[in-house]
């Protein structure tokens, strides 16, 4: 049985923007709570979810259904997002007198100890975030992970390896400081 | 605190909900985009393809390099003296001599021999 996406990515790679919408609504959402949890921001997520899909319509002739569509999409949206940060990183460093807005850093649903950790999570650097974003919450196996993010699986293995220890180290402070 | 836990509380992290209006807009605004700028429908060149043009490139860059003179006369005779050696000695051995030259020109190597009296 033919995969749905594929007819539509053929229908786009021949020159349909129509065929694109479906895709776009289906995947919206995924790609916005990544862009969310790589951020932090419900701004820049929507404007690195905006920016995935302009990129992948843009590139619709490279995608080969080597792998599935999600996961090429999401590897464009891993990439716009590790892209943001190098630019966000730069601008930090250019605006001497910059200062970090708050306002669209809605802490995540739920309790305090969502917002815990997530603050934990964007304390890690931009690449362990991502292998822990796509191994821990999204469920990619460490290949998959390793396909997205363009490395070796050993790579991601020992990221993830890192950033566990680091997360675990920061809620345990986190917790003794609390009680 | 174990993996597992962790992991729990990884897992359980939640994206604040937008109203269906914003992803109405979104997308609105993504598809707008989408029509004043058209994709590139043309698949790239594959890999062994770009990678036989960069070969040829290169090479043509050698050969260029080679022929006005940038690498040297002498390194280009010798060159072609190594690839005929073979030839050339035989030659040798069955005019001794008599070969007076050796000429390279786009057909190959060329024996000029000594003329006879």
């Amino acid at each position: 049985m033919d995969d749905p996406d594929e007819t539509l990515v053929k229908q786009s790679q021949s020159g349909d923007p129509a065929a694109f919408e479906p895709l776009m609504v289906k995947y919206q959402r995924m790609i916005y709570s990544l862009a969310y949890r790589m951020t932090g921001s419900l701004d820049d997520a929507e404007d690195l979810t905006q920016e995935t899909f302009i990129r992948a319509y843009r590139n619709i002739a490279s995608y080969r259904a080597a792998s599935k569509f999600s996961t090429w999409l999401y590897r464009i949206a891993m990439n716009a997002c590790l892209n943001w940060r190098q630019r966000e990183t730069m601008r930090a460093n250019v605006q001497t007198h910059w200062v970090e807005t708050e306002e669209d850093r809605v802490p995540l649903a739920g309790s305090d100890a969502g917002a815990r950790v997530h603050a934990a999570l964007l304390k890690l650097s931009p690449k362990q975030r991502a292998a822990i974003m796509l191994t821990i919450y999204d469920g990619f196996s460490h290949a998959e992970a390793a396909k997205i993010l363009g490395c070796p699986e050993a790579t991601i293995s020992w990221r993830v390896f890192v950033a566990r220890g680091r997360l675990k180290r920061w809620l345990t402070i986190y917790q003794d400081e609390k009680y | 605190m174990k993996n597992t836990d962790l992991d729990l509380e990884i897992k359980g992290l939640r994206v604040p909900e937008r109203d269906p209006r914003f992803w109405e807009d979104f997308e609105d605004r993504v598809l707008k985009e989408l029509r004043t700028t058209p994709a590139n429908h043309t698949p790239p060149e594959p890999m062994l393809q770009r990678l036989a043009w960069g070969f040829g490139v290169a090479l043509a860059c050698v050969v260029l390099s080679i022929s006005t003179g940038q690498s040297g006369l002498p390194k280009r005779l010798y060159h072609a003296v190594v690839k005929h050696e073979h030839a050339l000695s035989e030659s040798v051995r069955q005019f001794p001599g008599h070969v007076c030259a050796l000429m390279q020109d786009e057909h190959g190597m060329w024996k000029v021999m000594e003329d006879q009296q």
